[in-house]
């Protein structure tokens, strides 16, 4: 019986450990202030702004897992990997986000458009 | 609408709004805060050429065409000028194959947004594919709100009614029980407009109707004055806690639980109208449970014992959570991990009863990870309506997509339907007209009005011919 014991925590030591290495340092989360002004901002053209507000607004104007619009710290890890890769993350869907991000007639344009306005700081 | 493009280390999903907030406990609790999540493996849509799939990458299709028509006189056209099959979809978050078809697959995105509101009368009007979270904010710029939510709020409001879309509330029947008024696009192109004070029959039977009917272009609901709600969120052994549901459910506006599959722990989430002035948005980080619930299910899955005994040690049952603002801002969620999912519906007092074997179904697959949801919804009229004439709980199974669903739907749907279940239409199930017709007492009502409709089946792909008239 005390081997058993024994055995479960070092195992359970392991996982521990294991769990720690694996951190990683997450960016800094939105205040609450910084998610409501997410949900106000619009982009300054109507037609993206009504796209916005019909599609991209329900997640990324929100606390969710997808970059925060106008905030910075989400966005400088996409931003890194370049506007084509991010376009066709846009595009094809990626991670949680569906194809053409709930957007159907969204343009390529239109998506660089707004991809570009959500990532800038306002 | 832009990428989520890097994997995603920190955030996964979460099995509803509410329980958005689990994440915080369970990192506080210590063990549960330190996962690497997994990228979702579902399957990426073509680089080019008319394809569709639905949220999951489960649903598939090749279309003849996908319109993306911005008003009802488009919606006329299109019926005017097309032929052969023809079904609209809002978000593609319906499991089940409602959508695809090799005809016409039309998008509701352009028709989105608030018409009018009627304070008077406190009804709201809308195009048919506004987004239930843009709709809410509208609607709370107007100073009005819907009477309830369900977890996901990308949905449009066509395809949330058509499906039978609900919240949690045991006094809150589902979304379309607070539908008024329907303006249908019908398959000869002609517009029907229905109102409940002079079309019952009609209304019971379209409220929802799985797109059967014609093309829903605008939708009047009732609406109640903005208000707060308060959640908490507390973790408790599930046994104590399903003693407890039936009178947690009626004491509170909202009340819906989760088990936590192999923790024994079940997380409870209360929402009730807050009048206080303190508010606070949900806290970030809530949605990683699922990703530490993943992580203890790939490393200890195969010694479920072993799983337990960790799940218990690190889990702090003394923890709770608040949260405080808009009704919209709390009860629902992004999801950023797709899944797969079955759900349905039992008469509420064999809730508890049926959410007991399908826990012990769901833990004889080591794989299973996901919380299994529980929550209550009042009954209404609608035929089709899983609710139709009964107060009801409804049980959901999820699996991340690209994994093994299958169980979900074999291993439960014996439980459920021994327990008198209705399956949720937009989640996987595998029942046909033989089984369904029995369900539902109007059934040939609704496939009457179906007929008068639509006599040609323009409407109907090869799914709805299984649930309608296949035996």
């Amino acid at each position: 019986m005390t081997r058993i014991k024994h055995f479960w925590q070092i195992v359970a030591g392991v996982v521990m450990a294991c769990l720690s290495a694996c951190q990683d340092a997450p960016p800094r989360e939105p205040t609450d202030q910084e998610v409501l002004r997410a949900e106000a901002l619009r982009p300054a053209s109507p037609d993206l702004a009504a796209k916005y507000e019909r599609a991209c607004l329900a997640c990324h104007g929100v606390r969710s897992a997808a970059p925060l619009t106008g905030f910075a710290p989400a966005w400088a890890p996409r931003l890194a990997k370049g506007a084509d890769v991010l376009l066709t993350h846009a595009r094809d869907g990626f991670n949680g986000m569906p194809a053409k991000g709930l957007c159907s007639d969204c343009t390529d344009d239109d998506l660089r458009g707004l991809t570009q306005f959500m990532s800038q700081s306002p | 609408m832009t990428p989520s493009d890097t994997p995603l280390p920190r955030r996964q999903f979460i099995a509803t709004g509410a329980a958005a907030t689990l994440g915080g406990l369970l990192a506080q609790a210590g063990l549960l805060d330190t996962a690497q999540a997994q990228p979702s493996t579902a399957q990426q849509p073509a680089a080019s050429g008319l394809a569709w799939h639905n949220w999951s990458g489960l649903q598939q299709a090749r279309p003849s065409s996908l319109p993306t028509p911005g008003s009802e006189a488009e919606l006329q056209a299109l019926m005017r000028s097309t032929r052969g099959e023809l079904r609209a979809y809002g978000s593609g978050h319906s499991f089940t194959a409602l959508v695809p078809t090799s005809g016409a697959i039309v998008s509701l995105d352009r028709l989105s947004g608030l018409i009018s509101v009627d304070k008077q009368a406190m009804t709201a009007t809308m195009h048919a594919g506004t987004r239930l979270g843009m709709l809410a904010r509208a609607l709370d710029a107007q100073g009005l709100a819907l009477r309830n939510l369900p977890d996901v709020d990308v949905q449009t409001i066509a395809g949330a009614i058509s499906t039978g879309t609900h919240g949690t509330g045991a006094t809150l029947p589902a979304l379309h029980a607070d539908v008024v008024g329907l303006r249908i696009v019908t398959p000869s192109g002609n517009v029907l407009t229905l109102h409940e004070d002079k079309d019952r029959d009609l209304m019971a039977a379209a409220r929802v109707s799985l797109g059967s009917l014609g093309l829903i272009s605008q939708v009047t609901m009732r609406v109640l004055p903005t208000y707060n709600l308060h959640r908490k969120v507390w973790l408790r052994p599930i046994d104590e806690l399903l003693k407890q549901a039936p009178m947690l459910a009626d004491q509170h506006r909202h009340f819906e639980l989760y088990y936590l599959p192999f923790t024994g722990y079940g997380a409870a989430i209360s929402h009730d109208v807050y009048t206080g002035t303190d508010l606070l948005l949900p806290k970030p980080g809530d949605d990683e449970v699922m990703a530490d619930l993943r992580l203890l299910r790939d490393w200890l899955g195969h010694f479920p014992q072993l799983r337990l005994w960790a799940a218990r040690k690190f889990i702090d049952g003394s923890q709770t959570e608040e949260a405080r603002h808009r009704a919209h801002r709390l009860l629902t969620s992004v999801r950023p991990m797709k899944f797969n999912e079955s759900e349905w519906h039992v008469p509420r007092a064999q809730g508890v009863a049926c959410l007991r074997q399908i826990i012990a179904a769901i833990e004889r697959h080591n794989e299973a990870f996901f919380p299994i949801e529980f929550r209550f919804i009042k009954g209404d009229d609608a035929w089709l309506s899983p609710f139709h004439g009964q107060d009801r709980c409804s049980i959901a199974v999820h699996a991340a997509a690209g994994e093994a669903h299958d169980y979900l739907i074999k291993d439960c749907a014996p439980i459920y339907r021994a327990h008198q279940g209705r399956p949720h239409w937009g989640k996987l199930h595998q029942m046909g007209a033989a089984e369904l017709q029995t369900m539902y007492p109007r059934w040939q009502d609704f496939l009457a009005v179906r007929q008068q409709f639509d006599p040609q089946g323009r409407m109907l792909n090869a799914h709805l011919r299984q649930l309608l008239f296949k035996a």
